[in-house]
């Protein structure tokens, strides 16, 4: 007894183990430390060999150095074991090293253990839909598994089938619990404790706007929100989504030093607003993008804490970490700042001394001969329009003088190199400006009403402050190259320049499909991973005004959860009719249930030939039929056995349809 | 209506005769201990989602937890409407172990999984039942001759999931009868009342010299280990084997006396008395047994073999 329990788990118990596991940890080996996924698998092999060699493939003291070197590298690799990305690395490590210790069926059902674990913490990496729909694949080899090491034989063939049907059944029986329980639990704002940063890996616009930062966002198809207008679209050439505003300019890169102080946004607006909602995906950055001036100023989110800059910027404190919803009313139409204080007027005319002196050569120029700010306005357009300017996502490099360079020498770049040298002619002439980074246009989705804003819709344009129109918005690309604005940016684009990625595959019969497949995930992100508490009160307080308090949720869970496993309970003990286990019985229950559906019931005690006889009285078309089954039957069920009989009464009964009514020469 | 006493694990259940069928109420379900370290993990993945707040980590920890109360259920059912039939163990000599066969039916419908029989700290290894129903064998070490019941008796399964072990508490009316063990060391028998002549042929025949060999049967419990037929033995095949010698003992007879045990404790004089027993019968002997109290006249055969035995093994007392 103490040699069976000393030896390791055989091999196919093992596999039963390692398979499971194995499917929960391929998700991790994308992003977790290769050494980790390499020992996992070294721990599987040896594992298996000891399995079939009925062995401990390693010693008590060899395991435990294992173990703490993985601790070790765990440590150095992630900074720590606590938190969820060294957490999980380390629970992932130590998953191969129970492979190694299956010798107890605690060792076992441990094993099983470790790796519901690591399937529900993969979700902190990602929860895409096809992700979750892998992952019910693992939950049911892990539950199989479950079920396999409670048996010795598990390594037939049909009894790998029957596993794995049980464990599928039993996971469809705990689905009605789960999203009772999803729906109806109630959602706490997290977090509890800190979270430590993880994942610092910032994507979208930056806080500064050098040349290159937004091309290599122009190149992905990485999504940055979903927005969706309620009642009519806006045009794509007036969608310009806001997000960082730049100030200062030191030669090179356009930034903003310090986030000004909070001060009222003074602005008037015009026109009727319209309502949108805005899904962000988490960009781990503090600004949220917004389309016209918001109502009411500043606006404020449910969970949030946020601020609004005078330059009409929106800011949360803590960097969205996750996928964020909101919902703004706004007017398209508005005037901000109709009075301009001296502290924004100097800061909108600053320029580093002694740079690009041929532009301010030009805009000199400009400033003798015109006659108001928006006459400068109008020739550097010109300028932009007339000359030729090109738009190409790979720009020649500039010099020192990067103004002069783009200006007078090689003119090809993007919407950077055009917003960025407008702000610095306006500036030299003395006519405010700043530069405004975000999103322009996105993808319209029909099918689901909503538009779709990737990476490579973010732009960068100006505002110059007018006498009288406030702060304007002035988009210098446009000037150059109209189809950004009004198409979009592979549309401006030369031909041998257009981004790889989903747009070269963009055939006209692909596109409902992506679309299409970009809906169920929008609804997916909108009801499944952002069911939070808001979502959550709201849903429930739309059923039932009393179910959106906590009170309500227990009590109606509670009862909910009774009432399913008690169905459930009453589903399973039910007493089923015993299936006859002849397949002559079998048969002529199939007969007698035929005919009942035609209304002939077979009473509960009535003989074989008795039923016949009633059958054909009722429907004499029917007789030769039902006589020749009976006397299959009875022949079987009382004669000597014939090989091949049972099959010819199944035949019979199969062809036997019997319809509803008689055939009318029959019914008179 | 009468109320019927609440049926709880620690009471003593009532001896039940014929088909025992478990009905769902006299089952009795709790978590086993990897099922609480399960609660305890789903505890955990519970916090996180909350910490984290991740809607799927909420919807899979539930998923988790359904599970665990379906995987309830099922335990449950798995052991419901089992009809349990208790085959009477074979009577056993004290030292050896009994064995208990329950028979585990019933009426068509799922399979059972993985059912045992326990008593005291002895499980069964666990069993499925088919369609056609499986034996739960139980194998119960006997120390003391005697008619002894074994009272309860639990039958347990943690099937599907292993997170809840369900169970039933019953007493069939088991018992088991053990012998005295047979003395280990082989003295002769007693010798004859009738005359020298018979008690030397009776020594010579117990040994099985000189009497003329008429074949094998089966090993019985009790032969002499020198009657085995060991060549028949290695040559493999049908197990042991015992030589049978052609006794000439309807003519002899042989009283196998209290008195004349040179033993004076009661165990070991039974004990003695056991080992003569099965001797003689060995030697085909036609030998009767006298006790205090209780005495067998001289006679042949398998049942008189097993009276005999059963008054050693309920000397003192009394079969109930």
């Amino acid at each position: 007894m103490t040699a069976a329990a000393r030896a390791p788990a055989d091999p196919a118990t093992l596999l039963w183990l390692a398979v499971p596991l194995l499917l929960v940890l391929l998700p991790y080996t994308t992003h977790l430390s290769a050494w980790i996924s390499l020992s996992w698998l070294g721990f599987a092999l040896l594992g298996l060999n000891g399995a079939r060699r009925r062995r401990r493939p390693l010693g008590r003291v060899t395991l435990t150095l294992a173990t703490l070197a993985g601790v070790a590298g765990v440590i150095i690799d992630y900074g720590g074991v606590i938190g969820p990305g060294g957490g999980l690395a380390l629970l992932a490590f130590l998953s191969g090293v129970k492979l190694l210790q299956t010798e107890t069926p605690r060792d076992r059902i441990g094993t099983l253990f470790v790796g519901c674990f690591l399937l529900v913490g993969h979700f902190l990496e990602t929860q895409s839909l096809p992700h979750a729909v892998y992952m019910i694949l693992a939950a049911l080899a892990l539950t199989a598994g479950f079920i396999a090491i409670q048996t010795d034989d598990c390594a037939a063939p049909d009894r790998i089938k029957a596993h794995c049907i049980l464990a599928g059944r039993l996971l469809l029986q705990a689905l009605p619990l789960a999203l009772l329980l999803f729906l109806l639990f109630p959602r706490l704002q997290g977090p509890l404790w800190n979270l430590p940063q993880q994942g610092t890996a910032r994507t979208g616009l930056s806080d500064s706007m050098s040349p290159g930062d937004i091309s290599r966002l122009l190149e992905s198809d990485e999504l940055a929100f979903r927005a969706e207008f309620a009642g009519a679209q806006p045009d794509s050439s007036q969608l310009y989504w806001r997000g960082p505003v730049f100030w200062e300019y030191d030669g090179r890169a356009w930034r903003s030093i310090g986030l000004p102080p909070p001060a009222p946004v003074r602005a008037e607006t015009f026109g009727q607003p319209v309502r949108y909602s805005l899904t962000m995906e988490a960009h781990r950055q503090q600004w949220l993008f917004l389309f016209g001036l918001p109502e009411p100023l500043p606006p404020s989110l449910p969970d949030r804490r946020t601020f609004m800059t005078p330059d009409l910027q929106w800011l949360t404190r803590e960097p969205v970490g996750q996928r964020l919803r909101y919902e703004l009313t706004a007017y398209p139409d508005y005037r901000l700042d109709p009075v301009l204080d001296e502290v924004s007027r100097r800061r909108a005319l600053d320029l580093p001394e002694a740079i690009n002196p041929r532009a301010r050569a030009l805009a000199a120029r400009w400033r003798a001969g015109a006659g108001s700010d928006a006459a400068i306005v109008e020739e550097a357009l010109r300028l932009f329009r007339q000359e030729r300017f090109f738009y190409t996502l790979r720009p020649p490099a500039l010099g020192t003088a990067q103004v002069d360079d783009f200006l007078f020498e090689t003119r090809r770049g993007f919407c950077e190199h055009y917003a960025g040298s407008f702000v610095f002619l306006m500036r030299a002439a003395g006519v405010p400006a700043r530069v405004v980074t975000g999103y322009q246009g996105g993808e319209y989705n029909q099918l689901g009403n909503y538009w779709i804003v990737r990476g490579r819709d973010a732009h960068a344009w100006t505002e110059v402050w007018l006498d009288g129109r406030g702060w304007t918005r002035v988009d210098p690309t446009a000037a150059v190259a109209p189809s950004r604005v009004e198409r979009g940016v592979e549309a401006a684009l030369p031909a041998g320049e257009r981004p790889g990625g989903v747009i070269a595959l963009d055939g006209a019969w692909l596109r409902p499909l992506r679309l299409g497949w970009d809906v169920l995930n929008n609804q997916w992100n909108q009801w499944v991973l952002g069911y939070n508490q808001e979502r959550q009160r709201r849903l429930l307080a739309r059923l039932a005004p009393w179910l959106a308090d906590w009170r309500g949720m227990v009590s109606t869970l509670g009862i909910g959860a009774a009432v399913v496993v008690l169905t459930l309970a009453l589903v399973l003990f039910g007493r089923r009719p015993p299936t006859a286990s002849d397949p002559a019985s079998r048969a002529y229950a199939r007969f007698c249930r035929k005919l009942a559906r035609i209304g002939i019931v077979r009473a509960p005690a009535e003989a074989p030939e008795e039923y016949a006889r009633r059958a054909a009285g009722a429907r004499p078309d029917l007789a030769g039929a039902i006589a020749g089954i009976t006397r299959r039957y009875l022949a079987l069920r009382y004669g000597p056995p014939r090989p091949g009989a049972p099959a010819l009464l199944k035949r019979a009964v199969r062809d036997f349809r019997p319809s509803r009514h008689p055939p009318a020469s029959i019914r008179r | 209506m009468r109320l019927r006493p609440l049926n709880l694990p620690w009471r003593a259940p009532r001896i039940e005769s014929g088909p025992i069928r478990l009905r769902a109420g006299r089952l009795f379900i709790v978590p086993t201990r990897a099922g609480l370290v399960f609660a305890v993990l789903l505890l955990g993945l519970l916090v996180g989602a909350i910490n984290y707040g991740v809607s799927l980590a909420y919807l899979f920890t539930f998923w988790f937890a359904g599970l665990a109360i379906v995987g309830m259920l099922h335990t449950q059912r798995n052991l419901a409407g089992l009809v349990l039939i208790a085959r009477a163990p074979a009577p056993v000599f004290a030292g050896e172990e009994a064995v208990f066969r329950l028979r585990a039916e019933h009426d068509g419908g799922r399979a059972r999984g993985r059912v045992a029989l326990r008593h005291g700290e002895l499980e069964s290894p666990p069993v499925d039942v088919p369609a056609g129903g499986a034996d739960l064998v139980l194998a119960l070490p006997q120390a003391r001759r005697g008619w002894h019941a074994p009272g309860r008796f639990s039958v347990r399964s943690e099937w599907p999931l292993g997170l809840f072990r369900c169970w039933a508490v019953l007493a069939p009316d088991w018992g088991v009868l053990v012998y005295p063990a047979p003395a280990a060391d082989a003295r002769p028998l007693p010798t004859h009342d009738v005359g020298d002549d018979d008690a030397e042929a009776t020594r010579r025949s117990t040994r099985g010299e000189g009497s003329e060999f008429t074949g094998l049967r089966a090993y019985q419990p009790g032969d002499p280990p020198r009657r085995i037929a060991w060549k028949a033995v290695a040559r493999g095949g049908q197990g042991l084997l015992t030589k049978d010698f052609a006794g000439t003992g309807g003519a002899r007879r042989l009283w196998l006396d209290w008195g004349q045990t040179a033993e004076r404790d009661v165990e070991a004089r039974l004990s003695r008395l056991t080992r003569w027993v099965l001797d003689a019968h060995a030697a085909g002997l036609a030998y009767g047994l006298r006790l205090p109290g209780r005495t067998l006249p001289p006679q042949t055969g398998e049942t008189h073999l097993r009276q005999c035995l059963e008054a050693l093994a309920l000397h003192g007392s009394s079969r109930p």
